[in-house]
């Protein structure tokens, strides 16, 4: 299969002002110095505290200059490697590459098209698919797998990845400071030992704020677990708007920011340089039904705001793009990923999360893999933009063409077709007649066939055997371990 | 002699023109029989770009320029069969143009190359082909289907003109009419006595291929 798609924007989107990006940077200020954030653990609490913060009955207040210094510690360019270099993707400056989404409960089963709960063979099926699936830079786990025990199912998850794509495992959110030792074991024992894994990070580890201004221990213990070995950091939150953080989008962005700047904190005080992926994640809720909606319009706007402040800070950034609330590969889900999903990569942020699955991120589903994976290939050409220069502006050709014939025999065309057009693979464009006489098809049934026809044909290189019974182990001593305990 | 057709085929299949006609003079240089040419090299040239576009492997640039290096190839090779007293070999002879008024080409080419590159034999009138310049070629060149293309809704009827003109010239038994176009409905071509009708490119050939009982 081929190389990963990825595109630098050059001219983003940028939905706020300069002056609007500093105002939303000085309220995180003074909600860090004034409000200050709740760190239930007391390791947390120590490194806080000994930093130089102020910390007092669990809240952690952090002055401008502490925020500045550790924002600055942080590093621009952060590399993540798939155990197959050629899939490295450096998240920098304005390269956009797009990837699934995460943590489904359900899925839907492909051949019965019923929903179901996810297993842990689905995970490995569905990280076959990005495997194969040019438009996805990384795998992660997209379903939680329902048929192996709770308190292990990380440790499952990111066992079924690795050996089922050699893409990078990006976004491993463990519960607890063992779940995130045993990533990294599982992490180390792919790429040969812990040291090399701090050069070559096949894995993003990842921590989540509990809003509003919270984080448990259960996420700050694998928060600084992760800092300590020194593989890139995902710092993220959930901001329901109205609920978890302020009704307007500015005081979401304001918040959410302020969270992750007391993450950055805390990471850069157990290890400077470590490397930080800003995913501020603010989404609507619907008042008249109490649920979430995460693929409102205002989402690809908070994205695109989000993008400029991580780039005002010189943070890589990761946005939760565009998952759609349908149930259904139906048009709102159309048009709901494609609203969110092109507004969030037009702002040049880094890394867009959101393919595969649908329900607001209940169900994973194969054929919106499949789906997804054409959509983005439009949007990528979209943020491609146009290439102008002399041969493009084709003054010689149009010369040669005249007034009269056609372009069509000019070897120009040929020449730039590929280059300059997108070429769907999925996509109807016949005649009604033709497209008839092949069935009359919808998108989706298209897209479970070649979701079909990649499950049965693609498989990733094998990781060696003694590798793949060492992974088994690394599992099965931690259910050991944890099912004692628990 | 085997090196000079695979070179041929090769330059159809890129759609360099000047090679390829270059390699047809060197042909005839050679003594080489210009239908073996033909069949060896040219036609073989343009059906696998063919077969490609048909498999959605090749796009349409392709066929078109392979499409232009054969007719050049057959333009020169020509003569020399003509010398020799022989016929060129084809599905069938195709006369197309677009009708009296209507100055539209772009679709008329395509069915012209996609008929070339099918293996059949193609004249092509051009546009604001009058109904007697259409019956003097059927005559000229014995032709089995003639096509007529129309763009705009107004020049339809012009495609029943030039049916008129061919029934009244006595052809209508001996060339199948295909008429062509993105107005044309299968109505309108029932109502005007053509013997097929297609709206895309694709469809022209599969009809023309039909008309002639051929696969």
């Amino acid at each position: 299969m081929g190389e990963i798609k990825s595109v630098k924007v050059t001219r983003p989107w940028e939905p706020l002002t300069r002056n609007e990006v500093y105002d939303v940077h000085l309220t995180s200020l003074e909600i860090l110095e004034k409000i200050g954030v709740m760190f239930s653990d007391e390791n947390a609490l120590k490194i806080f505290s000994e930093g130089g913060a102020e910390v007092q009955n669990g809240i952690v207040k952090i002055p401008e200059h502490l925020v500045k210094e550790c924002i600055k510690k942080a590093p621009e360019r952060v590399t993540l490697c798939g155990r197959n270099s050629r899939y490295d993707i450096k998240l920098q400056d304005k390269n956009t590459y797009f990837t699934a989404c995460s943590e489904a409960t359900y899925v839907v089963d492909l051949e019965k098209d019923e929903l179901r709960l996810a297993t842990k063979k689905d995970l490995s099926d569905l990280s076959r698919l990005a495997d194969a699936l040019e438009y996805y830079s990384t795998m992660l786990p997209s379903v939680v797998p329902q048929d192996v025990p709770k308190t292990l199912w990380i440790q499952h998850a990111v066992e079924a990845i690795l050996n089922s794509t050699e893409k990078h495992v990006f976004f491993v959110c463990p519960t607890g400071t063992e779940a995130a030792r045993d990533t990294i074991k599982l992490a180390a024992a792919v790429v040969g030992d812990e040291e090399t894994l701090r050069k070559k990070p096949i894995i993003t580890g990842g921590a989540f704020f509990s809003s509003p201004l919270r984080m448990w221990a259960e996420a700050s213990g694998p928060l600084i677990e992760y800092a300590k070995f020194g593989i890139p950091l995902n710092l993220g939150n959930n901001l329901m708007m109205g609920a978890t953080c302020p009704i307007t989008l500015a005081g979401a962005l304001a918040q959410g920011n302020a969270e992750i700047l007391s993450g950055v904190v805390l990471a850069e005080l157990v290890n400077p340089g470590t490397p930080i992926l800003y995913n501020v994640d603010p989404f609507s809720m619907d008042m008249r039904t109490t649920n979430i909606a995460i693929c409102a319009p205002e989402k690809g706007l908070c994205n695109a705001a989000l993008a400029q402040i991580a780039r005002y800070y010189g943070f890589p950034n990761v946005v939760d793009g565009f998952s759609p609330d349908s149930k259904l590969n139906d048009t709102q889900a159309g048009y709901e990923k494609a609203v969110s999903g092109l507004s969030s990569a037009i702002s040049g942020a880094n890394l867009i999360m959101g393919a595969g699955l649908l329900a607001y991120g209940d169900y994973a589903c194969f054929k919106s893999f499949v789906i997804d994976n054409e959509m983005l290939g439009y949007i990528h050409r979209v943020i491609r933009g146009i290439e102008v220069n002399e041969e493009t502006l084709a003054f010689d050709v149009i010369a040669k063409v005249g007034h009269k014939g056609n372009f069509l025999s000019q070897r120009h065309t040929l020449t730039y077709l590929k280059k300059e057009h997108f070429i769907p693979e999925l996509t109807d464009r016949y005649r009604t007649e033709i497209w008839r006489s092949k069935g009359s098809k919808s998108i989706v049934e298209r897209a479970r066939e070649k979701a079909m026809e990649i499950l049965k044909s693609h498989y990733p290189e094998p990781l060696e055997k003694d590798v793949q019974q060492k992974l088994r182990e690394i599992v099965k001593e931690a259910e050991r371990r944890i099912l004692k305990n628990s | 002699m085997s090196e000079i057709f695979k070179r041929l085929t090769e330059a159809i299949l890129e759609g360099d023109v000047e090679t390829a006609e270059n390699l047809s003079k060197e042909a005839i240089k050679l003594g080489l029989d210009p239908l073996e040419v033909i069949e060896k090299s040219v036609v073989k040239g343009v059906s696998i770009v063919g077969e490609k576009f048909e498999k959605g492997e090749a796009f349409l640039p392709e066929l078109i320029m392979a499409g232009n290096a054969a007719q050049a190839c057959v333009n020169i090779l020509k003569e020399e069969i003509k010398k020799r007293g022989k016929r060129i070999k084809s599905l069938g002879r195709v006369v197309i143009g677009t009708v009296q008024g209507d100055i539209h080409d772009i679709g008329k080419n395509i069915v012209a190359a996609l008929l070339v590159s099918n293996g059949f034999e193609v004249y092509d009138l051009g546009v604001d082909v009058p109904p007697e310049a259409f019956i003097k070629k059927i005559k000229e060149v014995n032709a089995d289907v003639v096509g007529l293309s129309a763009l705009v809704s107004t020049t339809l009827l012009s495609q029943e003109k030039t049916i008129k003109a061919i029934e009244k010239a006595g052809l209508r038994g001996k060339v199948k009419v295909i008429i062509g176009g993105a107005p044309v409905t299968e109505e309108w071509a029932k109502s005007i006595g053509a013997d097929a009708y297609a709206t895309d490119a694709m469809e022209g050939v599969r009809k023309i291929k039909k008309l002639l009982g051929i696969e």
